[in-house]
């Protein structure tokens, strides 16, 4: 394994606690009740806390909190392309970056980008970029930048939704705010917004239906505008989470406008001309 | 609390040689002790669209460790050696260009970051950069009886509670750059501070002025050398590089004394540094056959 | 007094451009278009403009162990500048040579998120050299005993992933990432280990914890210095670019001197470092009162 000569560098090998713990960690129930005391089957979603214009340096920014997910996703641009060739003369140009801090995860991340986050970014820029009026910002670049300060489950989903607030923020022009929900089918029944030990919990008995799914939807135009799922589904229980996750955007949307009202009253009226 | 009382001021053997290397603008080692660093600058040459600086030349020091990559440790260090070279540059005759400082550390025996920065500052002299000021490192550090060493080895280092490395400039002899490991008291500072300003100021012959006359001393025996290139008066020359620092007063006196150079060379007097390189840099072919 | 400062600053402009565009220059644009300028006039006035004294802090806050993921963690804001730190413990094999002593990795990670001046990638070269200076605060100020971390001689010890990330770069993170990392610390809670002595492997009970013991508060106070001769206290990312030479001062508290760390840049007397000491010095007491009392007020509301 190349050594990483940019960081102050620990022992080669280290493990985690918690793999020689005594006691197994409590595993999530699979009937009744959900860990938290929210529904199961039901689009229980957790009650979020927006906040838009927490970064300074950023021309728009937005933290989200879903119970223990936190994000924060800092918006920078339009500006210049870094990259000459590809710069288009017709349409601005969309970047996304979305990181985990090492301590955001129960096991400890390494700083280096891994594949999940790689992943992450391309789903993150296919969900958003429908939403924005690009073509108003021709040979210029808009870059999204999420961290994850904590997760705990449906990440992404948060990370879509997070990622559009502050892109409204920075006043970028779009079509629709996009909205992310996510959900985690375990046979017949499901989990909405799922925390991440319901998330990466392995159904022992093998049986069908077992999959992930997240939504970004954009609601005034009624457009789904990214959609990822794992797992093995049949096609009416996919069709029917759809329906699922778009119900809990639903439930989001007015929190984001409030959310987004108040950055703009914070923001006061344009200072006058004197 | 620990008191300071007895300074031991002695530097280890030190040296210097400069233009040993053919590629490089201009290049230096300088050694301390076992302690050893390689440098050759390269530049002013273009610059990379990203880095240029409008209104001044990019300075980009690049730190080679003795074994292996260079890591954290050596990126802090390059920061160091960067800013101070910055700092005594004069960076804006160049603008939109870059300059680049490799320094290779050839053996590490303690009071590195010391070493290293007296070998920019004569491989930027060796390359006939404009500066105004020189500057020279000096590391020392407090032992358990809380006695002063200065230019410590890697041995003394280990020992030591508290390591401190600065960077003074010739002219207004003030602090360029600090740099401290282990804790101590702000006395024990103080004392360092008084004792250094003191001693730099009178040329007793503290830990900074003994690196400072030494540098000058380099310089001079340099130029001394050219010169006697032409006149023939070799020998004598010969002979005091090979004296001790002590003894390197006296040479710098007779140096100053000689009618070649014409106005006399004292310590408080600027050292007219401009004149010299340009001089130097018009010697240097008939030097090298 | 330093809405005098603004109509001087006006009237400067108004003598370069002529006076039929004056009224339309607003005072953000002079900002841009001749930065130094702007703070000079704020400088002759003994005030900056962001209001404060030469010699004020922006108003620092504290919050701990808001991230659960973590073994502890502290977030800071020191104006706008704001610092995650979080701790994540695991378990490994002490070293060869130092068989008693456990480890602590401390990492700055300053991401394209925080300021528009940095790139994705490899850590910048600032963010390297922060790095190192925290690895230096902790290893010269002794903050935790490395062997307080040994679980089993030469066998297991702890290893403390100190993770600081920067959220929002407005100038000195420095003392930013001191604060947090102590912070932090002071609420990271290790679970209990036992050796099995008849297999060797290490047995974690993840329901008993204990806290570590912090043996130091180092606490840092960064200076700038401005035209090589003004020496003002917490810069800003826009006065750190300004400034011709940075210095940071790290105090405990028996006022001993963990660091005093000027990587260069145009010099600076005795007297004033002197100066910065002091004031390092009593910047430490409040900062340890600050953490103190967010930690008391925590401890209490559990």
């Amino acid at each position: 394994m190349p050594t990483d000569n940019k960081r102050v560098r620990g022992p080669e090998l280290s493990q985690s606690p918690a793999l020689f713990a005594c006691k197994a960690a409590p595993v999530a129930p699979q009937q009744g009740p959900r860990a938290d005391g929210r529904q199961r089957d039901q689009v229980d979603v957790r009650p979020v806390f927006v906040r838009c214009g927490l970064v300074s340096q950023a021309k728009g920014s937005a933290y989200i909190e879903a119970g223990d997910t936190k994000l924060m996703c800092c918006v920078y641009g339009p500006k210049e392309t870094e990259r000459k060739d590809e710069t288009d003369m017709k349409c601005g140009r969309l970047t996304t970056d979305m990181r985990f801090a090492p301590f955001s995860c129960p096991e400890r991340g390494s700083w280096v980008q891994g594949s999940q986050d790689k992943d992450f970014s391309l789903m993150l820029h296919e969900s958003l970029q429908p939403a924005l009026c690009l073509h108003k910002y021709p040979r210029s670049q808009i870059d999204v930048n999420v961290v994850v300060l904590e997760n705990s489950g449906s990440v992404l989903a948060h990370a879509v939704t997070c990622a559009s607030l502050a892109l409204a923020d920075a006043g970028i022009e779009m079509y629709d705010l996009v909205l992310g929900c996510s959900i985690r089918q375990d046979g017949g029944s499901y989990v909405a917004d799922p925390s991440y030990a319901e998330e990466t919990y392995c159904s022992s008995d093998g049986a069908s239906d077992q999959g992930r799914l997240t939504v970004a939807f954009l609601p005034s135009l009624n457009q789904i505008s990214g959609l990822q799922s794992d797992g093995e589904m049949s096609a009416e229980t996919l069709t029917a989470g759809v329906r699922t996750c778009i119900e809990g955007c639903y439930k989001l949307y007015p929190v984001l406008q409030q959310a987004l009202i108040k950055a703009v009253r914070k923001a006061g009226p344009p200072p006058s001309e004197s | 609390m620990e008191e300071c009382e007895s300074i031991n001021v002695c530097l280890r053997e030190f040296g210097c040689e400069q233009s040993l290397l053919s590629r490089p603008d201009g290049s230096a080692s300088f050694v301390q002790g076992d302690t050893s660093v390689m440098a050759g600058v390269y530049g002013p040459a273009e610059v990379k669209v990203s880095k240029e600086i409008y209104d001044r030349a990019t300075l980009e020091v690049l730190i080679q460790p003795k074994v292996g990559l260079p890591g954290v440790r050596e990126r802090s260090q390059e920061q160091c050696v960067r800013e101070t070279c910055e700092a005594s540059l004069l960076l804006s005759l160049h603008p939109r260009s870059s300059l680049t400082l490799v320094l290779q550390v050839l053996h590490d025996d303690g009071s590195l970051l010391s070493c290293l920065l007296n070998a920019a500052c004569m491989t930027l002299l060796d390359a006939g950069l404009a500066m105004n000021c020189l500057f020279c490192g000096v590391t020392c550090a407090i032992d358990a009886d809380g006695q002063i060493v200065t230019d410590p080895t890697a041995a003394q280092e280990k020992e030591s509670r508290a390591l401190m490395t600065f960077a003074m400039d010739s002219t207004d002899r003030k602090v360029l750059m600090t740099s401290t490991k282990g804790s101590f008291s702000v006395q024990e500072v103080c004392v360092f501070f008084c004792f250094l300003l003191v001693e730099v100021l009178s040329m007793c012959g503290s830990a900074g002025g003994v690196g400072h006359h030494k540098i000058k001393y380099f310089i001079t025996v340099r130029v001394y050398r050219l010169y006697v290139f032409h006149s023939s008066t070799a020998a004598a020359v010969y002979s005091s590089e090979s004296e001790s620092i002590r003894e390197d007063l006296p040479v710098l006196q007779r140096l100053s004394e000689t009618p070649i150079l014409q106005k006399p060379l004292t310590e408080s007097q600027n050292f007219p540094f401009f004149a010299i390189l340009v001089f130097y840099q018009i010697h240097t072919k008939s030097y090298r056959l | 007094m330093h809405i005098v400062c603004v109509a001087n600053a006006n009237l400067q402009l108004l003598s370069l451009v002529g006076p039929f565009c004056a009224k339309f220059i607003p005072v953000c644009s002079y900002r841009t278009a001749e930065p130094l300028e702007y703070h000079r006039s704020f400088l002759k006035e003994n005030c900056r403009p962001d209001g404060r004294d030469l010699s004020e802090f922006r108003t620092t806050t504290l919050n701990i162990g808001s991230i659960s993921t973590a073994d502890g963690s502290a977030l800071v804001k020191i104006g706008n500048t704001t610092i995650i730190c979080g701790i994540k413990a695991e378990l490994a094999n002490p070293t060869v040579e130092s068989p008693d002593k456990g480890y602590i990795v401390p990492n700055v990670d300053l991401p394209p998120l925080c300021s528009s001046r940095f790139r994705s990638g490899p850590p910048s070269e600032q963010a390297q050299a922060a790095s190192q200076f925290m690895a230096d605060i902790i290893e010269s100020s002794e903050v935790i005993r490395a062997e307080d971390l040994c679980i089993d001689r030469g066998k297991l010890c702890w290893v403390l992933y100190c993770d600081m990330m920067c959220l929002d770069y407005d100038g000195n993170i420095l003392d930013a990432c001191i604060i947090a990392l102590m912070a932090a610390l002071k609420n990271t809670q290790l679970p209990e280990v036992t050796i099995n002595k008849e297999t060797s492997a290490p047995e974690v009970k993840l329901e008993k914890k204990h806290g570590l013991t912090i043996q130091k508060h180092p606490v840092g106070s960064s200076f700038s210095v401005f035209d090589d001769s003004i020496l003002i206290v917490d810069p800003t990312a826009e006065e750190e670019i300004l400034s011709t030479a940075q210095l940071t001062v790290v105090t405990d508290e028996e006022g001993r001197l963990c660091s005093a760390h000027k990587p260069g840049g145009t010099s600076l007397s005795g007297e004033k470092l002197q100066e910065c000491i002091s004031r390092a010095t009593a910047r430490q007491k409040e900062i340890q009162k600050l953490i103190d009392k967010v930690l008391h007020s925590v401890k209490s509301a559990e």
